[in-house]
């Protein structure tokens, strides 16, 4: 399980610093697309998902769309309303929100890994 | 194994087929014109292999791939052979991208598009999206949305099914079912489509996770004397019926080629669900409502409708969940969404118990054979799912199957249509709204329970059931895409006015068919000529340069344009708004008169503004 754990924390992780990478126009624009369209599809949810447990990867992935596509859209349409739209500043927020859900998991499972290293 | 061989072949097949297809020889019943033998092998091929496997023994994942399969043949076709996007509205919706980019704000009040600016939530996803991937407009990946759309489908719609029955033979057929006749098509680059997968997403979790198990399946107020009547009514009508047609074997027994199946299943994650999972679940479900909300003005109704049949069935807990999306529903519209609900609240009203809608009274020519044939078809493809999942329904309630949930779910979007037109659209969003559950229904007139066709029955009554909904949505969901199909020349002719027209730009099109209002949109006041009154558009026939003159020689527009292109053409002649060569005659008499100068032209369009006002140098 502990082995499974690391899974997307890992994936989320790796995801994010492409896609700073990508943003710091470091990679190819090809590149920087797939980046870009993976980390804000997927890792989003997926950085908050696993915190509810609800069993299977794949389904676990089926609600991670769903949730990095709700919150992608608050927090574009929330600056868009206030007039402060920018997309340097989404992209933080939502780098920002998806490291914040990584910490948690880490969080959550920190007794459990404490547990095992003794 | 059958499908190792056959999903390769069907791939490359597929890959060979689109290499040889000629869109311009396109006629009037649409893309399956010219799709060639090799795309309809690959079709059959496809289908024998998702019908084999169907039976059981292969792993899920394989009958996952069949699937996706089906959507790329379905959806990818149009994807890979067009040379722009396809569907007029999709291009608005990157004009309303490109307004995000230059503004960075909304225009709740706009005069064209508003209901854009009221529910952005799409558009400033897209917007987030397009700028990230440091692309100058979506259209690049917008063109590969019908397919990225359907393929997210599958993982909610398994969840659904999984829920309803633990027989993996129907919840793989229910899922092939679901995409062979899903023809209507709002699947493409819109706020509908994503909204569609919220929306089947938030059942799948209520039906995962927030099932009232006291209650679930079982016909609720199965008590009272008049329910248990109505359902013994029911029983005593259909069950004689269906004994005809089917002959059950009894659990344990073995008679000939059937033997009864033992359903080996993991215990469902719904019996015990944990607190963490309730909380992420009801989290979700309010995000996802959240979302829906501000993204698009009719999926809530569905919503709403959905839980609240649900809860009233007492098929799940948590029942104030359908109080906080409502309160959800009316915040947005309330506030972020006012203005355009005070101006639409009036003719929802007018509207009320209006089920035909706008009739076609308007046309002045009559709908082409092609789109007829088309237009019957897909009817056709509504009627005939419809037929077979009530009659799954009943078959499910002679095996003793419960399935309230499901069928309650199947037939709550049904009502829609009589209570609003929605401009004569919404029998069709009902159907798809529909469609998810009434497919299961269709599923389960096959496999009806554990001991239903476990030998070549099972193999033959799925291929049948592919073969007559294919064949309609061959024509139904293809059917048109001779004028939704958008040529390179077009789209250019299109950007040559949106890029050079100064604010405040009159600009008459021959219909609202073609790329437009993609770029600057805000800069024109549109004139759809298809759209004008009767009296109008004879008059426009008759004498076109006297009407354009007046309309063009208004001071009140800064510069005025007129765009005429083959998908407008297409598309009147194939709907019957103009008789058949209108538009030509129209072009002929504007070049004929010599008061029209054609600024912009090529093989599929051309662009003319008034000769006067330009020498005047009023018109760029």
């Amino acid at each position: 399980m502990m082995r499974h754990f690391w899974r997307w924390p890992m994936l989320i992780l790796a995801s994010t610093a492409i896609v700073v990478i990508a943003a710091a126009g470091l990679l190819p624009l090809s590149v920087q697309g797939v980046a870009i369209f993976w980390f804000l599809l997927v890792c989003p949810g997926l950085a908050y998902v696993p915190l509810f447990r609800f069993g299977s990867p794949i389904l676990e992935f089926v609600i991670a769309l769903g949730v990095s596509f709700a919150l992608n859209t608050m927090v574009t349409l929330g600056l868009v309303l206030i007039n402060a739209w920018s997309m340097q500043v989404s992209l933080l927020i939502m780098v920002g929100i998806t490291l914040l859900g990584v910490c948690m998991q880490l969080a959550q499972r920190l007794p459990a890994l404490r547990r095992r290293l003794g | 194994m059958f499908a190792a061989f056959a999903l390769p072949a069907v791939f490359v097949l597929w890959i060979l087929a689109m290499r040889g297809v000629d869109l311009r020889a396109m006629n009037d019943f649409g893309l399956t014109s010219v799709l060639p033998p090799a795309y309809f092998i690959a079709l059959a091929l496809l289908t024998v292999s998702a019908c084999l496997q169907m039976r059981g023994g292969s792993p899920n994942w394989v009958s996952v791939l069949h699937v996706a399969m089906l959507i790329l043949l379905i959806h990818g076709t149009p994807s890979l052979l067009y040379e722009s996007l396809r569907y007029s509205w999709a291009w608005k919706h990157v004009g309303i991208i490109d307004y995000l980019q230059r503004y960075g704000t909304l225009d709740p009040t706009s005069r064209f598009l508003s209901v854009y600016h009221n529910y952005p939530g799409f558009f400033t996803f897209n917007l987030f999206l397009t700028e990230a991937a440091g692309l100058t407009n979506p259209l690049k990946y917008a063109q590969l949305a019908p397919v990225f759309f359907n393929l997210i489908y599958i993982g909610p719609l398994w969840m659904i099914y999984r829920a309803f029955t633990d027989d993996p033979r129907l919840i793989r057929l229910s899922l092939w079912v679901f995409f062979c006749a899903s023809w209507v098509g709002q699947d493409y680059f819109a706020p509908q489509a994503i909204s569609m997968f919220l929306y089947l997403l938030m059942l799948a979790l209520v039906l995962w996770y927030l099932r009232d198990d006291e209650h679930f399946g079982h016909i609720p107020f199965s008590s009272w004397p008049v329910i248990r009547r109505v359902t013994r009514l029911v029983d005593i009508i259909f069950g004689p019926i269906l004994q005809m047609v089917w002959v059950e074997p009894k659990h344990g027994e073995s008679a000939g080629k059937v033997r009864v199946l033992t359903l080996t299943h993991r215990k469902p994650a719904w019996l015990h669900p944990s607190r963490r999972q309730v909380i992420g679940t009801v989290l979700v479900i309010l995000m996802a409502v959240a979302t829906i909300v501000v993204t698009h003005p009719l999926t809530p109704v569905f919503i709403l409708l959905s839980l609240f049949v649900l809860a009233a069935l007492k098929q799940m807990r948590l029942r104030w969940l359908l109080v906080a999306a409502a309160v959800i529903v009316v915040a947005w519209n309330a506030t972020g969404a006012h203005s355009f609900v005070g101006d639409a609240i009036g003719d929802v009203i007018t509207d009320f118990g209006n089920v035909k809608g706008k009739m076609d009274s308007d046309s002045l020519g009559t709908p082409s054979a092609g789109q007829q044939f088309a237009s019957l078809m897909s009817r056709s493809l509504t009627l005939v799912a419809l037929f077979l999942g009530m009659l799954g329904i009943a078959r499910r309630r002679f095996a003793q199957q419960s399935d309230v949930a499901a069928m309650s779910l199947a037939l709550a979007p049904l009502i829609m249509p009589v209570l609003n037109s929605y401009g004569g659209e919404m029998i069709f969003r009902a159907y798809l709204f529909s469609l998810p559950f009434m497919a299961f229904f269709i599923g389960g007139l096959v496999y009806a329970n554990a001991r239903s066709l476990q030998a070549w029955g099972g193999f033959i009554m799925p291929a049948f059931l592919s073969v007559v909904l294919m064949a309609c949505l061959m024509f139904a969901y293809y059917g048109k895409e001779r004028q939704y199909a958008f040529t390179q020349q077009e789209v250019d002719a299109a950007s040559f006015v949106y890029e050079t027209a100064p604010e405040g730009t009159l600009l008459i099109e021959g219909s609202r068919n073609y790329p437009s209002q993609f770029r600057n949109y805000e800069r024109f006041v549109f004139v759809p000529i298809s759209r004008e009154k009767n009296e109008v558009r004879e008059e426009l026939i008759e004498n076109p340069e006297r009407v354009f003159e007046r309309w063009m020689s208004n001071k009140q527009y800064s510069a005025a344009y007129i765009i005429f292109t083959r998908s407008q053409r297409l598309m009147e002649e194939a709907l019957g708004g103009f008789p058949v060569g209108a538009l030509d005659e129209i072009e002929q008499k504007l070049q004929a008169s010599g008061k029209f100068k054609i600024v912009y032209e090529n093989h599929d369009a051309r662009v003319y503004v008034l000769a006067s006002r330009q020498r005047g140098g009023e018109n760029p």
